[in-house]
């Protein structure tokens, strides 16, 4: 179980539980995998929960109403909040809203994982990208690959669309926490094995 | 110390979103389709990198396909710059071709999205 304190601000209290229900879905979908220890397979089940201490991530819950894409970010760096922006502009330009949803449980997944990463490996490993992306300008390196034609898409590194672009499901169906950012996770939460 | 402290922080604050949107910026590009018929559609990209194809799902009728691309902030177009056809066809077989020039001008109005009509399908086949 991980705590986020998800903050409503300006959102109406419809809103703002639609999106904490998304976020705290797309942390657990992404998040859940098989890891193997010593030899030993485990199923990992990851909930995220609202708690409201000074110990939880914090979170804004954010709506971006024009059709240009805000991009969310966790920074995950001195008391600065991540955003978690839900797209809601993109029904303008007729996006299903499933989609817009799909999206923001995924990226919710994402920036989430940027607070893990921070506390493993810093920042060259969380604002890097796993060494996909420079990490000051987010930028994607010349040696970053596209995204694959089939397979698990790394939920936590960037690819090169100009290398090959995804088709707006892939993302969704294949991106997955690879086994050692669950690891991490674990570790981080410092978790005491016993076999 | 305290105001360094306090400046710093706030530089970061402000630095930081800043650097965020400074490269790329993230986009959908949809194919609105705006007929009476399900629609296939195939996008060919061309770049430094080659040139590739993304077949859509089936675009229902009314309903939009979509893809994901990324593109520097100091590009004013808007739809992705390395498509450079898009082609559609119906469930008669008539297929339409839309060519860059034909794409910025669908775009125009649209943004990101490329409207395809039964028009269009009438101008390339007839009735």
């Amino acid at each position: 179980m991980f705590f986020l304190i998800f903050k409503q601000n300006s959102l109406t209290n419809a809103e703002y539980s639609k999106l904490k229900t998304l976020a705290i879905a797309g942390i657990k979908q992404y998040w859940s995998n098989a890891i193997t220890v010593n030899g030993i397979r485990f199923n990992v089940t990851v909930n995220a929960s609202h708690k409201n201490s000074s110990d939880a991530i914090p979170v804004d819950l954010m709506i971006e109403n024009s059709p240009d894409y805000a991009r969310s970010m966790n920074p995950a760096i001195l008391g600065i909040d991540a955003s978690f922006i839900y797209q809601k502009g993109l029904l303008k330009l007729g996006a299903p809203i499933k989609l817009i949803d799909d999206d923001f449980k995924l990226v919710s997944a994402h920036e989430f994982g940027h607070s893990v990463l921070m506390y493993v490996g810093g920042i060259s490993l969380s604002w890097g990208h796993k060494g996909s992306t420079n990490a000051l300008l987010q930028n994607v390196k010349s040696s970053t690959p596209g995204y694959p034609e089939k397979g698990k898409i790394d939920l936590m590194k960037y690819y090169n669309t100009n290398k090959r672009e995804p088709d707006a499901s892939q993302r969704v169906n294949d991106s997955i926490a690879m086994e050692i950012d669950i690891k991490r996770l674990i570790w981080s939460s410092e978790i005491s094995w016993k076999i | 110390m305290e105001n360094l402290r306090f400046y710093y922080k706030y530089s970061l604050i402000i630095l930081i979103p800043l650097l965020l949107n400074a490269c790329t910026n993230t986009y959908w590009g949809l194919i609105e389709n705006n007929t009476n018929n399900v629609i296939n559609v195939k996008l060919t990209f061309i770049n430094e990198y080659g040139t590739r194809f993304l077949e859509l799902k089936p675009v229902k009728s009314k309903e939009s396909g979509v893809w994901y691309y990324e593109q520097s902030s100091f590009i004013i177009t808007k739809i992705d710059k390395n498509l450079s056809m898009v082609e559609a066809t119906n469930n008669k077989g008539c297929t339409i071709t839309f060519n860059r020039a034909a794409i910025d001008k669908n775009v125009e109005n649209h943004r990101q999205k490329i409207v395809i009509k039964t028009q269009d399908f009438i101008d390339a086949c007839g009735e």
